[in-house]
C-alpha cells in the first residue's frame, strides 16, 4: 500500500469544561496516522470520545491542545480564511442521524449545493443541476429527488444524501461519524457498499467510527480502539481481530454475536476491568510493527512473547 | 365470517416486482412546506372561520369609513345620540327607536318628565309601557319604558347612522371602523418591532452563547423585572399619548417574549447535525442563521406573531379604557368602548359595537394563531 500520510494527530486532547471545577477529558492525547486511500476504523463504547474525536479533527470543537496535521498543514494552526476554506473542501463529515443532518427546510437540490455554493464551485444554474443529479445518480438516487424534501425519505436514502452532500466538494478524506448505527440493518449494508465504492473510485481516504465491530472489520484496514478518551490499541483490521493484545480489545471481541445458536450457546463474555492493570504508568507502545498497545513496561514483554 | 368459503381467486391477483429503480421512487405527491401547511390548515375548520372572521373584519375596516358620507370628527350636537337606524333592517332592531325609561308618580307624569327631560315633543312617541308599579318598586314610583322615534323628533328623518352617534353627533360606523383600523394599525407594528427585535436578540444570544448569552439574558431579566404597566404609563406621559406613543410603549418590553422563544429554538438547534454539517462545509455564522437556522424557527416565530397581535390590540384598548389611550378625536377600540362605558344603560349601542368587533378580533386571531402552530409543526404530519 501507498504509505503516504494524509492525517497526522499527535497527542490529541479535547476537554471540556462542565462546572467550575469539574472537566471532562472526552479525548485524552491520542495519536495516530491515517494513510492515503485507506479506511482507518475507530472503535469504541459510547461516550469514549470517538465522534469527540473526528469532530476536532474537522475542526468543529477546537482543541485543547495537541496538533493535528492534514496533507502536511497544521488544521488547528492555521487562521487565514483562504486555509479554512481549502481545508472545508478537502475533508467532509458524514453523520450519524440521517433525521437531524439535513436540514428540513431545505430541498434535497440545496442541501447537496450548499457546499457548492459556499466555495463558488459552479456559477451557472444548469451546471448545478447536473452536478446535482450526477451526484445523486452516484449515490443511487432518482435525479426527481432533487426538489423533494428530506422528511420524504428514508434513513438509508437520508444517510445517502448525507453522502452526496460531502462528496460535492470533491473531498480527499471524508470523517464518517457512525454512519449507519441509525440505520436498519438491511439498509447499513447498502450505505457501506456505497462508501466502499465511492473510495475506489474517488480514490478517497476514511476514518470510519462505529460500535458496531464486525461492520468497521468489514470496512476497515487499520483499527484503533478507544476507551474512556485513549486509544488502548491500534493495529491492522485482521491482526487485531486474530491476536487482540489489550485486555478491552478482548473484550469487546467476546461481544461479537454470531448467527451460530451452538457458539452463541457457550460464547463467554469477557467482561474488562481497568483496575486489573496499571493503567497510569501506561504508554502507547509498537509491540510488533504497525501493531500498537497501551501498556506498562511489563505488558510490553508479556505481550511480545505472545 | 366464514373464511373457507372465500376462495382465492388467482385472476384477481397480480404480481408485483420491485425492480431496482422503483424501491427508491416516491409515490408521495411533491408537496412544498408551505403547501402542505396551508393545506393542513385549510382541513381545520376553527382556524378557517376565524380567518374568515378577520379577513371581513379587515375588509370593512378599510371599506367601511368610504360607505357612507359622514366622517369620523364631524361634530353635531344636534345629532347627538341618534340610536342605529339601517334601511331595510328595521325588523333587527335598526330602526332608529330608542327606549328611555322614566319615572314618575302616575304613568303620564313619568311621560311628561321624559318628554320635558329629553326635550321630545309628544308627537314622537311610538309607545310607551310600565315596567314598574309603585307596588313592585322601591322608591314608589312608576317606572315607564317610553319608545321615541329619535330620528323624527330631532329632524334628521333622512338619515340613517347604521351604528348610531355618539355623544357629540359624530358617526359611529365610521369613528368604529376607523376606530378598528387604528387598532388593527397598532397591533401590526407592535407584532412586527418585537418581531423584529426579538429574534434578532434572541437568535444571536443563542448562537453565540457563552458570556454574549449570559449578558443578554440577564439585561432580558432586569427588563422583565420591572412591571410592564409602569413602562408603559411612563412612556406615554414622556411621548404624549399618539399611535407612535403607544406602540413603542408596548414594544419596549414585548419583544421579551419572542426573543426567549428564538433562544430556546436556536439553542436547540444549533447542535443539530445538519449545522455541524453546514460548519464542516465552512459556512459563516451569518450564512447559518439565515439559510439554517431562522427558516428552522419561521414557524414558531409566525405562531408567536399571530399570538402577540391580539394581545397587542387588547393591551391598546385596555391603557385606551384607563384612560391612556389615544387622544379625541382620534378613536380606537378601546377609546370608544371607553366614552360608551359612561352611558352604557341608555345607549347600549354605542359600547355593543365595539365590544364585539374586538371580541371577535381577539377570538379571530387566537383560534387562526391555534391552528397555525398545528399546521405549521411538521410533526402533525399523517
Amino acid at each position: 500500500m501507498n504509505k503516504e500520510k494524509i492525517l497526522e494527530v499527535k497527542n490529541l486532547k479535547q476537554h471540556f469544561q462542565t462546572g467550575r471545577k469539574s472537566v471532562v477529558k472526552a479525548v485524552d492525547g491520542i495519536s495516530f496516522d491515517i494513510y492515503r486511500g485507506e479506511t482507518f476504523g475507530l472503535v469504541g463504547e459510547s461516550g469514549c470520545g470517538k465522534s469527540t474525536t473526528g469532530r476536532t479533527i474537522i475542526r468543529l470543537y477546537d482543541a485543547t491542545s495537541g496538533e493535528v496535521t492534514f496533507n502536511g498543514i497544521d488544521v488547528h494552526g492555521t487562521k487565514s480564511k483562504k486555509d479554512l476554506k481549502k481545508f472545508n473542501r478537502q475533508m467532509q463529515m458524514i453523520f450519524q442521524d440521517p433525521y437531524a443532518s439535513l436540514n428540513p427546510r431545505m430541498t434535497v437540490k440545496e442541501i447537496i449545493l450548499e457546499g457548492i455554493q459556499i466555495h463558488g464551485l459552479i456559477k451557472s444554474e444548469t451546471e448545478k443541476m447536473e452536478r446535482v443529479e450526477a451526484l445523486l445518480e452516484t449515490v443511487g438516487l432518482n435525479k426527481e429527488h432533487a426538489t423533494r424534501y428530506p422528511h420524504e425519505f428514508s434513513g438509508g436514502q437520508r444517510q445517502r444524501i448525507g453522502i452526496a452532500r460531502a462528496l460535492a466538494v470533491d473531498p480527499e478524506f471524508i470523517i464518517a461519524d457512525e454512519p449507519i448505527s441509525a440505520l436498519d440493518v438491511s439498509i447499513q449494508a447498502q450505505v457501506v457498499n456505497l462508501m466502499k465504492e465511492l473510495q475506489e473510485e474517488h480514490g478517497l481516504t476514511y476514518l470510519f467510527i462505529a460500535h458496531d465491530l464486525s461492520m468497521v472489520k468489514y470496512i476497515s484496514d487499520r483499527i484503533a480502539v478507544m476507551y474512556f478518551g485513549k486509544i488502548v490499541e491500534l493495529a491492522d483490521s485482521e491482526e487485531l481481530y486474530k491476536n487482540p493484545l489489550h485486555p478491552y480489545t478482548n473484550s469487546l471481541l467476546s461481544a461479537i454475536p454470531l448467527p451460530d445458536p451452538d457458539f452463541e450457546r457457550t460464547r463467554e463474555r469477557t467482561i474488562y476491568d481497568p483496575t486489573q492493570h496499571d493503567t497510569e504508568d501506561a504508554e502507547f507502545r509498537e509491540v510488533k510493527p504497525g501493531h500498537w498497545v497501551l501498556c506498562t513496561e511489563e505488558e510490553y514483554k508479556a505481550y511480545q512473547d505472545k | 365470517m366464514d373464511d373457507k368459503n372465500k376462495q382465492y381467486d388467482p385472476e384477481k391477483f397480480k404480481q408485483v416486482h420491485l425492480k431496482g429503480d422503483d424501491s427508491e421512487k416516491l409515490s408521495r405527491p411533491q408537496l412544498s412546506y408551505w403547501k402542505d401547511a396551508w393545506l393542513r390548515l385549510g382541513k381545520n375548520k376553527g382556524a378557517i372561520s376565524g380567518l374568515v372572521v378577520l379577513a371581513f373584519i379587515i375588509l370593512i375596516a378599510f371599506l367601511g369609513p368610504l360607505l357612507n358620507d359622514y366622517t369620523f370628527d364631524d361634530a353635531d350636537y344636534d345629532a347627538a345620540y341618534l340610536p342605529p337606524k339601517v334601511q331595510g333592517m328595521e325588523w333587527l332592531g335598526l330602526d332608529g327607536m330608542q327606549t328611555y325609561e322614566v319615572e314618575g308618580s302616575s304613568e303620564q307624569d313619568a311621560i311628561d318628565r321624559g318628554l320635558e327631560g329629553y326635550e321630545i315633543e309628544e308627537q314622537y312617541i311610538q309607545n310607551t309601557e310600565v315596567v314598574l308599579t309603585p307596588d313592585e318598586s322601591e322608591n314608589g314610583y312608576y317606572t315607564v319604558a317610553m319608545e321615541v322615534d329619535v330620528y323624527a323628533a330631532k329632524g334628521y328623518d333622512n338619515e340613517h347612522f347604521w351604528f348610531g352617534t355618539d355623544s357629540m353627533g359624530r358617526d359611529l360606523w365610521t369613528r368604529i371602523w376607523k376606530g378598528t383600523q387604528i387598532s388593527l394599525y397598532i397591533g401590526f407594528l407592535a407584532a412586527m418591532i418585537d418581531m423584529v427585535i426579538g429574534v434578532l436578540y434572541g437568535g444571536i444570544s443563542g448562537y453565540y452563547g457563552g458570556r454574549t448569552d449570559n449578558i443578554m439574558q440577564r439585561i432580558i431579566e432586569v427588563l422583565s423585572g420591572i412591571p410592564n404597566l409602569v413602562v408603559v404609563i411612563l412612556m406615554i406621559m414622556l411621548l404624549n399619548p399618539g399611535i407612535i406613543a403607544i406602540t413603542i410603549a408596548l414594544t419596549i418590553t414585548g419583544w421579551i417574549g419572542m426573543a426567549r422563544i428564538v433562544r430556546g429554538q436556536v439553542l436547540k438547534l444549533k447542535n443539530q447535525e445538519f449545522i455541524l454539517a453546514a460548519r464542516s462545509l465552512g459556512s459563516s455564522d451569518k450564512r447559518i442563521l439565515m439559510k439554517h437556522l431562522i427558516p428552522n424557527v419561521t414557524s414558531v416565530i409566525i405562531i408567536n406573531t399571530m399570538f402577540t397581535i391580539p394581545s397587542a390590540i387588547f393591551f391598546e384598548a385596555f391603557l385606551s379604557f384607563i384612560g391612556l389611550g389615544l387622544q379625541p378625536p382620534y378613536a380606537s377600540l378601546g377609546t370608544l368602548i371607553d366614552t360608551a362605558f359612561d352611558d352604557y344603560r341608555v345607549y347600549p349601542y354605542m359600547l355593543l359595537f365595539p365590544a364585539v368587533i374586538i371580541s371577535l378580533l381577539m377570538i379571530g386571531f387566537n383560534i387562526l394563531a391555534d391552528g397555525l402552530r398545528d399546521a405549521l409543526d411538521p410533526k402533525m404530519r399523517k
